[in-house]
This record gives structure tokens, sequence and C-alpha cells, in this order.
């Protein structure tokens, strides 16, 4: 036992190492071509970008602006994920119902996001429109991991259920929401960080007052490349602590 | 209970053909035949999992507790969960002694990934007890277990029945199972399923030893019978 928790420890030193290792190539990597290109409007060097992530994250906007992207990116998840769940248990038990909704899951996810943002700056507010722009996009994965889970539930488990005259409601709780759990843990990870990207590029265009999505926006238009590197790097980092936050959840 | 001119085929291969065979209450049933004769699918037909194609059951019970050859249990629940399950009303000392009577005491907050084949066969054991069941099918339920395990848990289902005192039916292939627990044993032969003698046994099942002249000479018998079917069998097939 003791041996196997340091063998995993070393293990997991490793990893992290490599992890390390892995990040100081890319950033040598991209000084370098930094250094090659030498202009800061095309690739602007590590440096700079740094120093630009410490002068956004002093701006005093910096807080509400992520505050109002990260607002639009759980409404639109937690509309999703509810959506998800509830067509995903109708689509999961009856055929006739997954048959019906399937065109339209369709053409949800095979629509290009463009489209969708264009359509949605037409129908709504800039404020809501990258909130639309999210639950389309991510609905349909979160809806085909419930009806997967369902279709999924071990069949010799329902017949003990059946044997055992298990009521609806038990059966949902016992044995549907736990198996359909499995599969959604890992659709609604990749689905959080997907919404954010998703919500920020409608914000690029639907420009609502004060967000990261705008912030990107002004960068771009006063040629601060090392500003829209900046705030990618926030975002990638706002991503990674959204999907960690939301393991933990799972995880109790 | 009572199977009536039972006819059941899949994919064309009949199973089942004129079947007759009568469940007393307040008696082990065993049934007894060599693989794939078919009993599992009798088993089911008696639990109502599959209908027949002809024929009718007769004083259908309601509640039937079944203990299948795995364990289905569930794996997101611990041993005491997955008892409760099929009756929620079942006090905690009800729970208790069950868990104690199929040997699971300090075992009740494991899950089934953490518990043995044997172990997670006396929880669902344990479970089909507690529905309260009017009869009780079991498909063959010690058959991941080892010999000495096996016997014990005969020891222990011949207990709880004493106690319970309902119909039992034990599908098993293992003569030893079948002469220590079974008020009549039903020997079936295959290729269709139908049934080739009954034996009663009037030893009452806790008198009962393996050594005893009669059993051994019932033991015999049923030896002779299924060697003899098998070469049947393998000479049809042939």
């Amino acid at each position: 036992m003791k041996a196997s928790i340091l063998k995993n420890k070393a293990k997991k030193e490793k990893e992290l190492l490599y992890t390390i290792l892995s990040v100081m190539i890319l950033l040598l990597l991209w000084k370098v071509a930094s250094v090659i290109v030498d202009k800061e409007i095309l690739i602007p060097s590590p440096e700079s970008t740094f120093m630009e992530i410490i002068r956004i994250i002093q701006s005093p906007n910096f807080i509400v602006s992520v505050m109002n992207t990260l607002k639009r990116a759980l409404i639109g998840f937690a509309i999703a994920l509810a959506a998800g769940v509830s067509l995903g248990m109708v689509g999961g038990f009856y055929k006739p119902s997954y048959y019906l909704l399937r065109p339209l899951v369709l053409i949800i996810r095979a629509a290009p996001t463009m489209a969708i943002i264009l359509l949605a700056l037409i129908w709504l507010q800039s404020e809501k429109a990258p909130i639309l722009v999210g639950f389309v996009v991510i609905f349909p994965v979160l809806y085909e991991n419930v009806v997967q889970g369902i279709r999924n539930v071990d069949v010799k488990l329902v017949e003990m259920m059946d044997i055992y005259d298990i009521k609806k409601l038990d059966r949902l709780k016992d044995l549907y929401i736990p198996s359909i759990r499995s599969y959604l843990n890992s659709g609604m990870a990749a689905a959080m960080g997907l919404n954010l990207k998703i919500i920020i590029a409608a914000e690029v265009l639907s420009q609502p007052r004060m967000s990261m999505g705008t912030s990107f926006q002004i960068e771009r238009v006063n040629l601060n490349t090392a500003g829209v590197f900046a705030w990618a790097l926030i975002t990638i980092m706002l991503a990674g602590i959204l999907e960690q936050g939301l393991k933990i959840i799972n995880k109790n | 209970m009572k199977l009536e001119g039972v006819y059941k085929s899949f994919e064309e291969v009949e199973v089942l053909q004129n079947f007759h065979l009568t469940v007393k209450d307040k008696e082990i049933t065993c049934i007894l035949g060599p693989s794939g004769c078919g009993k599992s699918t009798l088993l089911n037909i008696m639990a109502g999992i599959i209908k027949p194609d002809v024929g009718t059951l007769r004083e259908h019970k309601k509640r039937i507790g079944y203990v299948f050859q795995e364990d289905r249990l569930l794996p997101w629940k611990t041993a005491y969960e997955n008892i409760q399950l099929v009756n929620k009303k079942a006090s905690s000392s009800q729970l208790q002694s069950l868990i104690d009577m199929v040997g699971l005491t300090h075992f009740e907050n494991k899950y089934p990934h953490q518990l043995s084949g044997g172990m997670r066969q006396r929880c669902s054991i344990a479970r089909a007890f507690n529905f309260q069941t009017e009869i009780l099918l079991m498909d063959e339920p010690f058959k991941s277990l080892d010999y000495d395990l096996r016997m014990n848990m005969v020891e222990a289902l011949i207990d709880i029945w004493h106690k319970w005192n309902n119909a039992v039916v034990f599908v098993t292939h293992e003569i030893d199972e079948a002469i220590l627990l079974g008020n009549k044993i039903v020997v079936l032969a295959k290729n269709p399923c139908r049934v080739e003698a009954t034996v009663n046994i009037d030893v009452p099942q806790k008198q009962r030893s393996l050594e005893d002249r009669e059993l051994i000479n019932v033991r015999t018998k049923l030896i002779n019978m299924l060697s003899k079917e098998k070469e049947t069998s393998t000479y049809k097939s042939a």
C-alpha cells in the first residue's frame, strides 16, 4: 500500500516535470519566433505579453469585464445543461421523441458558429446574444451525453429492477441518474471550456459593454497584439479554472 | 405455481417443448440439468421476464425474488444500500440481521467492486430476502463460490428457508446442492428441455448429510441419470 502511494507520488512528480518542460519549450519557441520575425505587431515577445497581462489585470475594468463574460458563460451553461438533461431524458427514454428531436439537434450541431453569431446579433441585444450562441453550441454535446447515458444503462440491472418492482422515481434516482452522470461528467468539462471560447467570440462581434470579447476587440483596434495575446492567455487560465471547479463539484 | 404445456423457441431453436412443472408452496424444488438445457429460460418464464410462445403459467406469484447467476448489484451503491433498494421500509435492524445472516458483517458499507465475487453474490441473496418474496427463484446462485463456501451457503439457505418457509426454485447443475436442498429434484434432459425424472426426498433438510445412505443412493441414481442423458445427447448431436 505504502509502496503504491510512493509510486503514485513519483509518477505525479514526473508528469509535472514533463508539463513544466513542455511549457518551457513552448515559451522558448515563442521567444525565438518573436526574435526572428522582430515585429511586435505580428508576434509580440513573451515578456511584453507578460507585461500586458499585468497592465490588464491592474486596469479598473478588468474584474468587471471578466465577471460579465463569466456571468454569460455560466448562464448559457446552466440553460444548456437544463435543456440537455431534460430533453436528453425524453429522447433517451422515448425513441419517437429522439427521432423528432434529431433533425433539430443535427441542424444546431451542423450550423456554422459564425452564422449563429450573426443571427443572434440580429435577434437579440448585444448583451444577450453571446448567451444564445454558447447555448446553441454546447446544447447538442450535453444532450447527446444524456441520451447515450440512458441508452447504455445495463439491461441486466433494468431486468433486476423489473423483478423487484422498483418504482419509476426510484429507478430514475438509483439507476438512470448515476448512469447519466458518468457520461455527463466528461461532457460537461468539455462543454464548459468550449462555451467560454464561443461566448468570447460572440462578444468580439456583438460588443457588449465591458466584456472579455470587447477587450479583445479594443486591443486589436489599437493594434496592440501583445494585448490580444495577453487576453488569450487570461482566457486559457479562466477556462482551466472553470474546468477544475467543475471537476471538484462533480467529485463531491 | 404451475407451468402447463409451455413451448419456447429462440430463433427457431426449440428450448422448451410441452413443458409441465408444479412448484409447491413451502418446498424447495431443485431443477437439475446439464449446462445449456434451458434451465435459465425456464426460470425466466416463471419470473415473467420472458413470455412463453404457447402454454400457461397458473397460480402466478406477485412477489418474486430472483437471485441471478451474476450479482446484478448497483456499482454506485454500498452492499447495505443495494440490499435496502428492494424494500425501503425494512428497518435497519432487519437489514443488519440479513447482512449478518449472509456473512457480510463489517462489509455492509463497501461498494461491490471492493467485495469478492462470493461476497457480491451473498449480497444479492440478502437483497432477494429483503424483498419478502412469496417465491424465490435462484439461478445457479453459488456458481462463482468455492466448494466450502458453497456448502456454507447451502446451510445458510436452509436456515433462512426454515424461518421463511415459502417456495424456492433452485436451479443448479451440482448434484450435492440439489440433494441437500431439494424436497423435490426435477432432472431435466436437453434438446429440447423436458423432465427426465422427478425424485422426492423425504428427509428434512436439517437432518441431511452427504454421508447418509439414502442420500448416497439418490446421488448415485442422479449421476446415472445425468450421465445417461449426456451419452444420449452426445449420440444425438453426433
